[in-house]
């Protein structure tokens, strides 16, 4: 079988240098994370969190960070109880030129098969996704409600 | 045909800053698709039924197919068959569905792909010997086995490799968002 996991390419206009910026600027991630502001210092084998309303939502380790091309960090869930078992997954974000745009690929792997996180985060990166493409070509982010992060988690 | 037999093999779904109409008619009218598919330009008969043609800008068709489910503007599939010599043949008939949904001030649109292939095992990314749209990794959704909340299947936009290189015009051409969907390739 393969792996369960989630994999996201979209294609942005703008630089590495400004993508790098918003996903690991907590100000910018506010904005199209639905409020949520990531917290690290980017360093290979530093602590990450993500925290949404002050509390952390997930936490883990920064396991690979090579500005503007590739960040990996370890994610686990931490807020709700049905998730809280799952073991740590990694998110892995790979920027690449693609002549006047920048590629990004998000990798999000480690799941368990038959696990209810991979549902949760299949509907949360589109949203957030298509936010932060919003936001680096328009200037501003769509109007999602965010109920649209937990979609597929609360449909279980 | 029966819709029921075909599996999800990729699926991808953006949030637009639209309306549900524009949307629906980005993806049904030739004016529109032209100016984002390589001036590809969608033709359809909008009622069920109705052919599907996506004609190639030196006048050949493209792709194919026929309006299998007509809901504007809401939920459109059709059968999506390329062109490509002996590609249909080998690699059986494909369904392309697209969801569109308002979500807040934007609209959420969905694309599905699918096959009436049963699954296949995983086997190894070996570029040259694979062809556009050959399952990789195109096995049963991982949790209850009855391909889960839709969206699950979006892990199943599994490695997707594709003809040697130079081959992202190529894909570009298969499907509107083509690129965007095209997978992780380790």
């Amino acid at each position: 079988m393969a792996r369960p996991e989630f994999v996201y390419v979209t294609y942005i206009e703008t630089t590495p240098e400004k993508l790098w910026d918003a996903l690991t600027n907590s100000e910018f991630t506010k904005q199209y994370w639905f409020g949520a502001e990531v917290r690290s210092d980017w360093k290979v084998g530093s602590p990450f969190a993500l925290l949404l309303d002050g509390e952390t939502t997930d936490s883990g380790e920064i396991l690979e960070a090579d500005p503007p091309r590739r960040l990996s960090y370890s994610f686990k869930h931490q807020k709700f109880e049905e998730l809280r078992g799952e073991p740590i997954s990694r998110v892995t974000f790979t920027i690449e030129p693609f002549g006047a745009l920048v590629r990004l690929t998000v990798l999000h792997d480690g799941f368990v098969e038959g696990g209810k996180y991979l549902g949760a985060v299949s509907n949360g990166w589109p949203a957030i996704l298509s936010g932060l493409k919003s936001l680096l070509e328009r200037g501003k982010v769509l109007a999602i409600p965010r109920a649209a992060l937990n979609k597929g988690f609360d449909a279980k | 045909m029966n819709l029921d037999q075909f599996k999800p093999l990729t699926v991808y779904t953006i949030y637009i800053a639209s309306t549900p109409e524009k949307v629906w008619e980005a993806l049904t009218s030739a004016e529109f698709s032209r100016k984002y598919f390589s001036g590809f330009a969608v033709e359809m008969q909008p009622k069920l039924g109705g052919t599907f043609i996506v004609r190639a800008p030196d006048g050949s068709e493209h792709i194919s197919g026929e309006v299998f489910e007509y809901d504007p503007p809401k939920k459109l599939t059709v059968s999506w068959n390329v062109n490509w010599p002996d590609l249909v043949e080998k690699l059986g008939s494909t369904l392309v569905t697209y969801e569109i949904e308002p979500a807040g001030e934007a609209v959420r649109l969905t694309m599905s792909e699918r096959h009436d292939r049963p699954p296949q095992r995983r086997h190894p990314l070996r570029r040259p010997h694979r062809l556009a749209g050959d399952p990789v990794g195109a096995e049963e959704p991982a949790g209850d086995g009855q391909g889960a909340a839709n969206q699950d299947v979006a892990a199943h936009e599994n490695a997707r490799s594709i003809e040697g290189d130079g081959d992202q015009d190529a894909v570009a051409l298969c499907r509107p968002g083509a690129r965007e969907a095209r997978a992780r390739d380790p």
